[in-house]
């Protein structure tokens, strides 16, 4: 019965980096700098089955890499510091809208890992009861 | 001995076989839901009717030995059971649970939750039925209400 919370807490860490990675991009959506050099490269979670943090049964879902993709979208302003010989500056190809499209996915994979974990406690208590 | 055979009578090792399984398929279910968003994943689940139809052939052949036989569980795929009544559970993919989304991944959300409902309240029930046999027993031991 822990396990199971085990499993859910997994999908709780993994949810969390989900959303922490779009507010990353969302906040570097306009960041024509980085330590790559070039724009900022748009980072992209995956999930994979299996050995979440701390759990060893082998159940549940952990991050297996964030990666980085070189997407750039080209903005026309001859003024910027950065601009081309033609104008244009090369931007950090993030689309604010995905993004909270995907931190909405998010945070409704966390609610639905929430309620496994109460739906588990309540299983939980009601086999401690048997004791008392 | 005298407790073996005040515990193994009766319900309460049918009760106990029945919680063994709800808890096994809430840790499967957990992990469903923490898998909604793995690309490539497939919905797994442990079959409660062949749970329940390996249970109800127990409980006949325990029928046809007499009061004090033993309850003994034939192993299915999915589930082994071992001499003492301990559960080694191994879930596998469903078929058909739902259309295959473009990642690979064949979530049924609602299905899932709801499965997961059911097999909490089942649990519980059964909890609170083994719970009542037990005050049973202790009421018995006492010798007085």
């Amino acid at each position: 019965m822990f396990g199971a919370i085990d499993t859910s807490t997994s999908g709780l860490v993994a949810q969390r980096v989900r959303s922490n990675t779009c507010a990353m991009n969302i906040a570097m959506a306009d960041a024509v700098e980085s330590a790559d050099g070039g724009p900022f490269q748009r980072r992209a979670v995956i999930l994979s089955e299996g050995t979440g943090p701390g759990d060893r049964s082998g159940a549940g879902v952990h991050v297996s890499s964030i990666m980085k993709e070189p997407v750039y979208r080209y903005e026309y302003d001859p003024s910027h510091p950065y601009a081309s010989e033609e104008g244009y500056v090369k931007m950090p190809g993030i689309d604010p809208l995905v993004e909270m499209v995907n931190m909405m996915e998010a945070s409704r994979a966390y609610e639905a890992n929430v309620a496994a974990i109460d739906v588990s406690k309540s299983m939980l208590n009601s086999a401690l009861r048997l004791l008392a | 001995m005298l407790f073996e055979g005040l515990l193994n009578r009766g319900s309460i090792p049918v009760l106990e076989r029945v919680m063994s399984f709800t808890e096994a398929r809430q840790g499967v279910l957990a992990n469903n839901v923490s898998n909604f968003d793995t690309v490539g994943y497939k919905v797994k689940d442990l079959s409660k009717e062949v749970f329940f139809a390996t249970l109800r052939e127990a409980v006949e052949r325990r029928a046809k030995g007499g009061a004090s036989a033993p309850l003994a569980m034939e192993s299915t795929g999915q589930l082994e059971w071992d001499g003492r009544g301990r559960l080694r559970a191994q879930a596998s993919p469903v078929a058909n649970s739902n259309i295959l989304f473009h990642d690979g991944n064949n979530r049924f959300v609602e299905k899932q939750m709801s499965e997961m409902a059911q097999n909490a309240m089942l649990h519980n029930v059964t909890a609170e039925l083994l719970r009542g046999q037990y005050s049973g027993l202790q009421t018995a031991i006492r010798g007085r209400l």
